[in-house]
């Protein structure tokens, strides 16, 4: 997936921008759909419904067309967006009162997220290394996709602990990189990765499981 | 099977996610690969990983609905003729 890194200069999106100061609808209609996914998933941490996350992403719209005159390109055209999503986005959670609470990564979510019987234990031959029967097997996503594991996926994803579903959301489905879903979030790239680790580990843990079961 | 200046199983896949990200300085990741070369299981992992990862970028999870789409093209069209 296509990596954007704040900070660099909009030479990709000139065309892009000359069309939208221009007035080109069509254009418009192509960033909307393509930038509103990861602008609601970024007003999702801060906002407590789908429904507030689609109203931010509306009024972060309205601004963006007001400021594109001004805008100066020293970052990308979808940091510039995303970050106006958040700073709405976190303006309208503190007036909701409700935020996910980023100012601490420790809580339910920081259990290892392999289940730990599944290595040996200090004391044994090998200590640390896998189980027989445990040791992975190397399926890969041409396994996957015919197993129809996008629907177990997206189950997986919806039953992760919310700091992580976000984060492998912007991360992995959206592609931003470590640097701008911290700069998004407000957390460091310390517990970007802390959480991306957990949230991975356990959609390739409920991957494996249903893997397993449906070639015993 | 751990040499002594290997990685454990264990300790690997705390460090994997990284390692894929290619957010590892050279030393672990040097540690990380000298073990990933004897241990098929933690080979196994990685390959696991990295396939999650590959599925997850193929998955489309949200948009606005028709109607707010609507609305944003209309006021990008009053801004157009007012500007």
């Amino acid at each position: 997936m296509e990596q954007i890194d704040v900070g660099e200069p909009g030479d990709p999106d000139a065309a892009l921008i000359e069309q939208l100061r221009s007035g080109d609808a069509a254009a418009f209609r192509r960033v909307v759909t393509e930038y509103s996914p990861v602008m609601l998933h970024v007003a999702r941490g801060f906002v407590a419904t789908r429904a507030s996350a689609e109203e931010v992403v509306q009024e972060t719209w309205v601004a963006v067309i007001r400021s594109l005159p001004g805008f100066e390109q020293r970052s990308s055209l979808r940091t510039w967006v995303v970050r106006i999503t958040a700073n709405i986005a976190r303006r309208r959670g503190r007036q909701e009162a409700r935020t996910v609470p980023w100012s601490t990564v420790v809580g339910p979510d920081t259990t290892g997220a392999v289940d730990v019987s599944r290595f040996r234990g200090p004391y044994e031959r090998y200590p640390g290394g896998w189980l027989p029967g445990a040791e992975p097997i190397g399926w890969g996503p041409e396994d996957v996709a015919l197993a129809g594991e996008v629907m177990v996926l997206k189950r997986a994803l919806a039953g992760l602990p919310e700091r992580q579903r976000l984060v492998v959301t912007l991360r992995d489905i959206d592609g931003l990189s470590s640097d701008e879903v911290s700069a998004a979030l407000g957390i460091t790239t310390g517990n970007v990765r802390i959480l991306l680790h957990r949230g991975r580990s356990r959609l390739r843990n409920s991957l494996d499981a249903d893997y397993r079961r449906v070639s015993a | 099977m751990t040499g002594p200046r290997s990685v454990a199983c264990r300790e690997q896949f705390e460090l994997i996610s990284d390692y894929l990200d290619g957010a590892t300085d050279s030393e672990t990741m040097a540690r990380i690969e000298r073990h990933l070369a004897e241990c098929p299981g933690c080979v196994g992992y990685l390959t696991e990983m990295r396939a999650t990862v590959a599925l997850l970028g193929t998955i489309t999870l949200d948009q606005l609905t028709d109607d707010t789409v609507r609305g944003l093209e209309q006021a990008f069209r009053s801004w157009r003729s007012a500007g």
